[in-house]
């Protein structure tokens, strides 16, 4: 198991890489210049000269590229043009925000959803599993967007239950103030719970026609014991590795909740940075997002083996 | 859309089969239950009657992406903006010559922190006395805090983005101190009085010495910025201080201020916070508790907040223009901010392709017969707007503007057009591409066609119905734009003038924000017109319109104010389009005092809540 990791954990490394690579070519290659994007329609030909020279623009690409990459590598991740901050200190006060709000919407997501979908699978073709099929296409057809804008005017402005912005500040401040939160938690939470019940659904019936279970019934084996001790270990394995490889459109999901909830997490930071042509940000985000993915990813990989383990015979 | 509430009543026919489920679902449901039970409570006060109270907190809402993000008052270029210098920097530190008064874009006298300047010598100088003013931390605001900003500015016009070559501090060949609060400033040649007060001095605020000139933050206080190395090092070491936002509020630097407002709290979001500056010595003190600049992430954020009455002085979306009503009803007035500026759309006279046919006055004058000015203000802005006719707008009432700019020398007219176009030599083909088949001006050859790429900023619906409406009235007489949408960031990256060498491909942008005459208040256009002006996107020269904004800038008097605009109006460098109010504000009913400033600062120390 040791010797996979190590394998997995170089393979992301080379991953990322390539991932910067391409992002950073990708940026340098749109249109127009940075300076005059950065500075404004004010500036003079002397400011755009003296930013290009001062930021290195004037350069080779390559040669941006590489002083990036050392400047990575001895930890800086660079300055922010536009928001007059270095970029680790805005991804360590926007990734707390939106690793919050992702992970209270992931969390209260499969919470509901993974016993919603072993009870439809248990109840296949009966009125409950309709009823919560219906709901679940419902929510997993609804536009984040509009979700949240009926939730607002529901609750915030007609009911006045809960505010129509997240909290404010730093995370402690957020914390503080729960209430907040529940909004544009539930805007996510509810499409993934559409989404994610289904998975579950579709994976239960898959293991309930599997041999083992016959025979468990035939050893006679309780129905409970059936249920529990064997079909729904079986059946999350899938949901494991779905909820890693999910990370990414989780991280596209907050960016609604941030623009909608008046919320500034990674999801705004990396757009408004995208359309400043802040390239540091840009990179960081690229990169802490890309890093996000692939260590993702290698935890379901390493929860798929320890929760089965024909999966570790099969990579011996 | 209540899917936890729909797990929880139902009953499984199966018990045990279903009862370990509900448990998990039971279990979610409470966690839920507990996060609603700690619903946040609302905030804010409010009294109505007569008279106002001292006390209380006014949250203001900011503009998306508009956010204060640089608290050195010599910002740079990265930070020019009316977020900073208008609405952030002005509240702690206040210029010699504060614009905007009572609804103009003229010098508010009591809210400045000079007396009016005298000039003499034909001009070439200028006399400043400062007003009995105290920094917070009670040391005497003197000539000496302001030749500390001057010799700063000196050694580091580079980096100063308001800096243009000619003008401050090139243009003061030396200042000579009076007296603790007078000081003169010898000129390189005469200047007008008017041009030199608004755009120059206005631009000068007095920075604390006693504290700021410094070259470490260990370091003792001296007069580094006698040299220009000290200087250097003095800038230096403040930059690195205003590089380090989320110590705002806390740095001791940055609280010695000589406003009305002191920083009590700042976030990196934009999020900033001040409170009465108890040694202010301007006539108004303030009145609020406390002053909150509020970001937002985006204008229908902000909106659901309004709605929802969470915002003390926000505004209206213009395409949600039409829930103004609904909004007042919950206790908000309506007030839409004139702002001081205009709209174009630039040409670009260089590009080597069709910059013969923009450079032809008869094609420009029947591109802008095509906008209709007037109907994209009634139908597209719903009457929120008014047009452009040339650099000096003509809204608010103000004294700059003509007679002639007022008229609108160019109404919108497809036959005034089509005939200028005919007369030209031009085959015009309705709906389609027309032709020039006869002698259509130096440089256009036979069998040039009317068909140009138009690049406009994307995000804003006004701007998109804006383009559409010109290309369909100029598609009538043959003219087609191949439109296409980009952010405004690349709208105007992609127009930035051409320098010899380049390539040089677009024709018309259109970034729909137009130009604020914000930090420099008199509209002379010698950033957006003149030959080789930075801002001067389509490359625009005219040796007449040179001189005469050469004029403006150093002979007195309004007639040469008029000789200009009359000219740009008739020549049409770019083409103008109808401008907006900054925001349509909402203000809470219980607010009292707020007057829009057409230059888009703020004086909160005029606010108070009524009773």
């Amino acid at each position: 198991m040791t010797g996979y990791v190590l394998r997995r954990i170089v393979q992301a490394a080379v991953v990322l890489l390539l991932v910067s690579v391409i992002v950073f070519v990708m940026l340098h290659e749109l249109p127009g210049g940075t300076a005059r994007a950065v500075l404004g329609e004010r500036a003079t030909n002397v400011a755009i000269e003296q930013f290009n020279k001062q930021n290195g623009f004037d350069q080779p690409l390559p040669v941006q590229y590489w002083r990036w990459l050392d400047q990575i590598v001895h930890g800086d991740l660079g300055f922010s043009f536009k928001q007059n901050e270095s970029v680790s200190q805005l991804l360590a006060d926007r990734l707390p925000k939106t690793m919050l709000l992702a992970g209270t919407s992931v969390l209260l997501a499969l919470l509901v959803s993974i016993p919603l979908g072993f009870v439809q699978a248990l109840r296949r073709n009966r009125l409950v599993d309709y009823f919560l099929t219906a709901m679940a296409f419902v929510f997993y057809s609804t536009p984040a967007f509009w979700l949240a804008l009926v939730l607002i005017t529901l609750f915030a402005i007609q009911l006045r239950l809960f505010p129509a912005q997240a909290p404010q500040g730093s995370i402690g401040q957020i914390v503080a103030e729960p209430g907040g939160m529940v909004l544009p938690v539930l805007t996510i939470a509810l499409v993934s719970i559409a989404f994610f019940s289904r998975y579950v659904r579709s994976s239960t019936l898959e293991n309930l026609l599997q041999d083992y279970v016959r025979t468990a019934r035939a050893k006679g084996a309780s129905t409970w014991r059936v249920a529990f001790g064997h079909v729904l270990r079986n059946a999350l394995v899938p949901v494991v590795t779905l909820v890693g490889l999910s990370l990414p459109f989780v991280f596209a999901g907050t960016l609604i909740s941030e623009e909608i909830f008046n919320y500034p997490g990674m999801g705004l930071l990396f757009y408004n940075a995208a359309v400043a042509r802040d390239y540091p940000v840009l990179l960081g985000v690229t990169l802490v997002v890309g890093a996000a993915t692939v260590v993702g990813s290698l935890l379901a990989d390493i929860c798929y083996g320890l929760l089965d383990p024909r999966v570790r015979l099969a990579r011996r | 859309m209540d899917s936890a509430a729909t797990t929880r009543g139902r009953e499984g026919r199966r018990g045990s089969i279903v009862r370990g489920p509900r448990r998990v679902a039971a279990a979610a449901a409470a966690a839920l239950a507990v996060l609603v039970a700690l619903s946040a409570c609302g905030s804010g006060s409010s009294s109505s009657g007569g008279g106002t109270r001292t006390g209380g907190t006014a949250t203001l809402a900011l503009p998306p992406g508009t956010t204060p993000d640089f608290i050195f008052p010599l910002v740079d270029g990265a930070h020019y903006s009316v977020a900073n210098i208008e609405q952030f920097q002005r509240l702690m530190w206040r210029p010699l010559y504060l614009y905007g008064e009572n609804g103009k874009p003229l010098v508010n006298e009591p809210a400045s922190l000079a007396e009016a300047p005298m000039f003499s010598q034909g001009n070439t100088q200028v006399t400043i006395t400062l007003k009995p003013y105290m920094w917070s931390d009670g040391q005497p605001v003197t000539s000496r805090d302001f030749t500390f900003l001057f010799n700063l500015l000196q050694a580091n016009k580079a980096n100063w983005a308001a800096y243009l070559p000619g003008d401050l501090p090139d243009n003061v060949k030396s200042v000579q101190v009076q007296g603790p609060t007078s000081f003169t400033l010898i000129l390189d040649h005469a200047y007008s009085p008017a041009w030199f007060e608004g755009n120059q001095l206005s631009q000068l605020m007095p920075i604390p010495q006693h504290a700021w000139d410094k070259t470490s933050a260990g370091g003792a206080v001296g007069d580094y910025d006698t040299t220009a190395a000290g200087a250097k090092a003095v800038y230096d070491y403040l930059m690195s201080e205003a590089k380090q936002p989320a110590t705002y509020a806390t740095n001791p630097l940055w609280q010695v201020v000589d406003g009305p407002w002191k920083l009590s709290e700042y976030r990196t979001d934009g999020y900033a916070a001040f409170v009465p500056n108890k040694q202010y010595s301007g006539s108004a003190k303030p009145k609020l508790d406390k002053f909150v600049e509020q970001p937002f992430t985006t204008e229908q954020a902000e909106l659901n907040v309004l709605r929802s009455g969470g915002i003390d002085y926000g505004y209206l979306p213009q395409p949600d223009v039409s829930q103004a009503g609904a909004i007042e009803s919950q206790g908000y007035d309506f007030s839409p901010w004139v702002s001081w500026g205009i709209n174009y759309m630039p040409f670009n006279f260089a590009n080597p392709t069709v910059g013969p046919i923009f450079k032809q006055l008869y094609f420009r004058q029947a591109m802008q017969m095509l906008i209709d000015q007037n109907g994209f203000v009634s139908n597209l802005l719903k009457g929120y707007g008014w047009p452009t006719n040339g650099p000096v707008p003509i809204k608010p009432d103000n004294p700059y503007v003509s007679s002639y700019v007022k008229s609108q020398p160019y109404k919108y007219s497809q036959s005034g057009a089509e005939s200028l176009l005919k007369a030209h030599g031009w085959t015009i083909h309705p709906d389609g591409v027309s032709e020039c088949t006869g002698q259509c001006g130096a440089g256009v050859p036979t069998g040039a066609k009317l068909e140009f790429p138009l690049i406009y900023a994307s995000g804003d619906t006004i701007t998109s119905q804006e383009v559409q409406a010109w290309k369909s009235a100029a598609s009538r007489v043959g003219i087609q734009f191949d439109l296409s949408e980009a952010p405004f960031n690349q709208v105007i990256a992609d127009a930035s003038p051409c320098t010899p060498g380049q390539t040089c491909s677009w024709q018309i942008v259109y970034w729909g924000g137009g130009w604020l005459y914000g930090v420099n208040p008199l509209p002379v256009g010698d950033q957006q017109f003149l030959c080789g002006a930075g801002a001067n996107f389509g490359s625009y020269c005219d040796s007449t319109n040179d001189a005469n904004i050469h004029g403006v800038q150093t002979e007195a008097g309004l007639d040469v104010m008029t000789r200009f605009e009359d000219y740009m109006a008739q020549q049409l460098p770019v083409l103008w389009m109808p401008y907006r109010p900054y925001q349509l504000s909402m203000i809470k009913k219980t607010l009292k005092g707020v007057v829009q400033s057409p230059i888009l600062s703020l004086t909160p120390e005029d606010w108070s809540y009524s009773k």
